[in-house]
């Protein structure tokens, strides 16, 4: 049996299911928590969280996204020291994940790259900037909206060529989508 | 890197059973976005304060009000110019600048972030994460969902090691990287994040395999080993729901 047909059996396995999802979900959580780049003038930094979620949905597909970019962040957060922010975060990163792995399931191509993009960011965005509001006014919440849209960018910027790199580099990969 | 927020210690809190904790903490997170007046949310905040005193000791208590400390300038800079109504407490070049109602807005959106940000850090020092996913899984989380979160759990430190390793051996053969623009840095990190999500795939139908071989995904019941026991947890529900029952009463009705 070649390698290929080995890993198309093995994915229907409830087991792999599993070890797919806790591997990424800790991907994803690392990405966040500990690969950070300092931003100089504003003193600020871009977590690479949105990087393992674009990877995550475009090699893995929706509901791996979904579940693992929600469930990575969210871990990220309790670590961080923000837990209260955790459930936000499952939900908010979820749904991105979920979104750009629905978007560009069939092909990836520019049209569905830019639509990915703003539909994750809105989505995202919008979900944090909406809690904030309601945890701690409107007006305060716009202040997050740049970062987080910057964290989109840095996402797509680097989840793509990412994604490929690492589908020429580990051939298989490609059959691990469920 | 620390993948637990539990501090170690022997107060009430650290003894109580998970799920009731788990409880109580949605609740209090309710109970702050209820319509409460700000004496009431107040005495709520302080009661919350001097538990997290008595439990973890002074100074962890000041770590989740270092956390929240640019939200609540950003608070304070941004919520008063949107409130006009109430008497003007603070007017620069016949500007009002501050309201009474512009204030006491404020005060409920800060006792209401910090309150919910201490409840949380509350919770998770007291809490092992081992035991709040036993008490998730008391409340119908399924064992699949419990065990890949334990799973991950275990497997973020070898990641970060990984990580570090493979970084390190980057940094080897790559020039001087002090001093260079952010995409540059970015385009240096790039071959450490393609070693190292290659090096975690890998290990995806090697973890697989292990789990088939223990059974999982078998249609029959499993045992567990960890479980948390229900007899104290009826008694410790009720008296807990009466008291905080008596307290949002209460808090209602300041």
């Amino acid at each position: 049996m070649s390698d290929n047909e080995n890993n198309s059996s093995i994915k229907n396995f409830p087991a792999f299911k599993i070890a797919s999802l806790a591997i990424l979900i800790a991907v994803t959580t690392v990405f966040t928590y500990i690969i950070r780049i300092p931003i100089a003038p504003t003193r600020g930094y871009i977590n690479f969280g949105d990087v393992a979620i674009f990877f995550t949905a475009i090699t893995f597909g929706p509901m791996t996204a979904f579940l693992a970019g929600g469930l990575g962040t969210a871990l990220a957060d309790l670590f961080a020291g923000y837990a209260q922010w955790a459930p936000i975060t499952f939900f908010a990163h979820g749904l991105q994940g979920l979104l750009i792995g629905l978007i560009l399931r069939k092909k990836i191509n520019i049209i569905g790259i830019v639509f990915s993009f703003l539909a994750a960011t809105v989505v995202m965005a919008g979900i944090y900037y909406i809690t904030a509001g309601f945890m701690y006014g409107f007006g305060p919440a716009l202040a997050e909206i740049p970062g987080n849209i910057l964290q989109n960018v840095a996402g797509i910027a680097v989840g793509l060529p990412l994604a490929a790199a690492v589908r020429k580099a580990y051939p298989p990969i490609q059959n691990y989508k469920w | 890197m620390i993948t637990s927020t539990f501090i170690q210690g022997n107060s009430f809190l650290h003894k109580a059973d998970p799920r009731l904790k788990t409880s109580i903490l949605l609740c209090t997170v309710i109970l702050f976005f209820l319509p409460l007046s700000i004496t009431a949310m107040f005495i709520f905040f302080t009661g919350l304060v001097l538990i997290s005193i008595y439990s973890l000791g002074f100074f962890k208590t000041l770590l989740p009000f270092k956390m929240v400390l640019p939200i609540i300038i950003f608070v304070i800079i941004l919520t008063p110019p949107f409130f006009k109504d109430g008497a003007s407490i603070l007017i620069i070049k016949n500007i009002i600048i501050l309201t009474s109602e512009g204030l006491l807005h404020t005060i409920r959106l800060i006792l209401r972030v910090t309150g919910i940000t201490i409840s949380f850090y509350i919770f998770f020092s007291t809490t092992s994460i081992n035991n709040f996913i036993l008490a998730l899984e008391w409340f119908k989380l399924p064992y699949k969902a419990a065990l890949v979160i334990t799973i991950a759990l275990r497997y973020i430190p070898s990641m970060v090691i990984i990580y570090n390793n493979i970084q390190d051996a980057h940094k080897l053969r790559s020039s001087n990287t002090q001093k260079i623009y952010f995409w540059k840095k970015i385009n240096n990190m790039f071959p450490t994040l393609v070693s190292v999500l290659i090096h975690s795939i890998k290990s995806i139908p090697i973890l697989s395999m292990a789990l088939e071989l223990r059974g999982i995904g078998s249609a029959t019941k499993r045992s567990q080993f960890n479980i948390i026991k229900s007899n104290k947890m009826i008694l410790q529900i009720t008296i807990s729901g009466v008291i905080l029952l008596l307290v949002i009463l209460v808090a209602l009705l300041i």
